[in-house]
C-alpha cells in the first residue's frame, strides 16, 4: 500500500515537474517569444520591428526566446530541438537564427541555421554572446537581445549588400498636418480588427503566403499613425502586439545542424 | 467455369494488393538504408571540420605555451589518425582518441590566462565547441536513423520483405565513450 502511495506521489511530482522544462510544447508568438516575461513591451516591439525589417530586407528570420529554466537539459540540445520544431528560416534556404536565453540558469545559446553558417561563423556568434554579458548581468535582457539582434541583422544585411529598413515609429517626430483623431482612430481600429481577423485565418491554415504586400503596408502606416497619436501609451496596450503581429507570418520550416555558440553570464 | 473465373479474379486482385504492399515496403526500406549513408556523410563533414580546425588551434596555443609540446604532438597524432581512418567504425574510434587529446589540451590551457583571454583563441574555442555540437547532433540523427531502420526490418510484416530482399540489420551505431562525452572539469 505504502509503495503504491509513494509511486503515485512520485508520478504526480514528475507530472508537475515536467512542464517546466518542456520546450516541446511552446508555440511561437512572433519573432520575440518572451516566455520568461523579462522584456518590457517597448523593447519587445522594437525587437519585433527590427526582426521584421531583417526578414523583409534579407529573407533571414531571427527568433528571440526567453525561458525560465531548462531543468538540467543542455542548452545546446534544447536550442536545436526548438529550432527544428519551429522551423526558423525558410525551408531549403535555412537562413535563420535563434537566440535562446535561459534566465534562471544564466545560460544562453545562439543557434545558427545551415544557411547562415557561412555568414555567421561560430566565433562570430560567440563574440555576439560575449558582448551581451555585461547587460545580462544587470538583468537588462531586452537591451542585450536588441544589441545582439542588431549585430546579427547588420552582419546579414552587409553580406547580402542590402540595408534594413525597420520603419520604426519615431515618437519625437511632429506630425505636421492636423488630423481628425477620433475618425482616424476608429478607422484604424476597424482596419486592424479586420486585418487581425484575416491574419488569424491565414495563420490558421498553417501556411505562410509570402508577401501580403498591401496588408503589410497599410498595417505599417496605421501602426505608425497610431504610434504617433498615442505617444507614450504605445506598446502598453495591445497595439504593439497588433502591428508586430501583422508583419510576423510564422516561421518557414528551416533547419539547423548545431551551428552557433553557447555562453553563460 | 464461372467458379474458376471468380477464383482466378480474386487471386489476381489479392496478388495485386499484395504486390503493391511489397513494393511500398521495399521502397521504404531501401530509402531508409540509403538515408543512413546520407546521414553518415553529415557526421563525416562535421568530423572533417573539426580536423581542419586543429592546426590553427595548435598554432595559437604554441604562441603562448611552447613547453606543452607533448600534448600538442598527441593532438596532431590523433588528428592524423582521424584523417587516415576510412570506415565509419575506424573513424568513430579515431574520433574518441582525438576527443581525449583535445580535452587534455584544453585542460592545460587553463594555466595560461593570457591565452584564455586572447580574442583569437576565444573564437577558435567557439568554433571547436560549435563543431563538437555539430558532431553530436549529426551523430544523434545518424543513430536515430539506424534505430528506425532496424525497427522497420524487425517489425511484421516488413520483416518478411526484408528477409526476401536481404535487408540486413545495421549495427554501426555511433557510440561514444562516457568519459569523452563529459567536458573536462578543472579542480582547484
Amino acid at each position: 500500500m505504502r509503495a503504491v502511495l509513494t509511486s503515485v506521489c512520485l508520478l504526480f511530482c514528475l507530472a508537475l515537474a515536467a512542464p517546466a522544462a518542456d520546450l516541446t510544447a511552446l508555440e511561437p508568438t512572433g519573432y520575440v517569444n518572451d516566455f520568461a516575461r523579462v522584456i518590457d513591451p517597448s523593447t519587445r516591439s522594437a525587437l519585433e520591428q527590427y526582426c521584421a525589417g531583417v526578414e523583409r530586407a534579407t529573407g533571414a528570420q531571427i527568433a528571440v526566446v526567453t525561458v525560465d529554466t531548462l531543468a538540467g537539459e543542455p542548452v545546446e540540445d534544447a536550442a536545436n530541438a526548438l529550432y527544428r520544431r519551429w522551423g526558423i528560416g525558410k525551408k531549403g534556404s535555412d537562413e535563420g537564427a535563434l537566440l535562446l536565453l535561459v534566465i534562471q540558469d544564466r545560460k544562453m545559446r545562439l543557434e545558427i541555421g545551415y544557411g547562415l553558417e557561412p555568414i555567421i561563423p561560430d566565433g562570430f556568434a560567440g563574440g555576439v554572446l560575449r558582448t551581451m554579458r555585461p547587460a545580462l548581468r544587470e538583468s537588462q535582457y531586452g537591451e542585450a537581445a536588441m544589441e545582439a539582434v542588431r549585430t546579427l541583422g547588420s552582419r546579414i544585411a552587409e553580406s547580402k549588400g542590402v540595408t534594413i529598413d525597420t520603419a520604426l515609429p519615431r515618437r519625437n517626430r511632429r506630425s505636421t498636418p492636423p488630423l481628425n483623431w477620433p475618425v482616424l482612430l476608429l478607422g484604424g481600429f476597424f482596419l486592424l480588427w479586420a486585418m487581425g481577423a484575416a491574419a488569424g485565418r491565414r495563420r490558421g491554415g498553417g501556411r505562410w503566403s509570402g508577401g501580403s504586400g498591401t496588408g503589410m503596408l497599410t498595417g505599417m502606416i496605421i501602426g505608425n499613425l497610431l504610434g504617433r497619436s498615442l505617444g507614450g501609451q504605445r506598446g502598453g496596450g495591445g497595439f504593439g502586439g497588433f502591428d508586430s503581429g501583422d508583419s510576423f507570418g510564422g516561421f518557414g520550416g528551416g533547419s539547423s545542424g548545431g551551428g552557433g555558440a553557447s555562453s553563460s553570464w | 467455369m464461372r467458379v474458376l473465373l471468380i477464383v482466378l479474379g480474386a487471386l489476381l486482385v489479392l496478388g495485386l494488393v499484395f504486390g503493391v504492399q511489397v513494393k511500398n515496403v521495399y521502397n521504404d526500406l531501401y530509402a531508409q538504408r540509403e538515408g543512413i549513408n546520407g546521414q553518415w556523410a553529415q557526421v563525416d563533414v562535421a568530423l572533417q571540420r573539426r580536423a581542419d580546425l586543429i592546426p590553427n588551434l595548435v598554432e595559437t596555443v604554441k604562441g603562448f605555451a611552447k613547453q606543452e609540446r607533448g600534448i600538442m604532438e598527441a593532438v596532431a597524432e590523433a588528428r592524423a589518425g582521424l584523417l587516415n581512418a576510412r570506415t565509419p567504425q575506424e573513424k568513430i574510434e579515431a574520433n574518441a582518441r582525438l576527443e581525449g587529446a583535445l580535452g587534455r589540451l584544453l585542460l592545460v590551457v587553463e594555466n595560461y590566462p593570457n591565452l584564455k583571454s586572447n580574442e583569437n583563441f576565444m573564437r577558435l574555442q567557439d568554433e571547436l565547441a560549435g563543431t563538437e555540437n555539430r558532431i553530436a547532433i549529426a551523430r544523434r540523427d545518424y543513430n536515430e536513423r539506424i534505430l528506425r531502420y532496424n525497427t522497420s526490418i524487425g517489425l511484421f510484416p516488413s520483416n518478411l520483405v526484408a528477409g526476401i530482399f536481404g535487408f540486413q540489420r545495421n549495427d554501426a551505431y555511433f557510440k561514444t565513450e562516457p568519459a569523452t562525452r563529459e567536458a573536462p572539469k578543472v579542480a582547484f
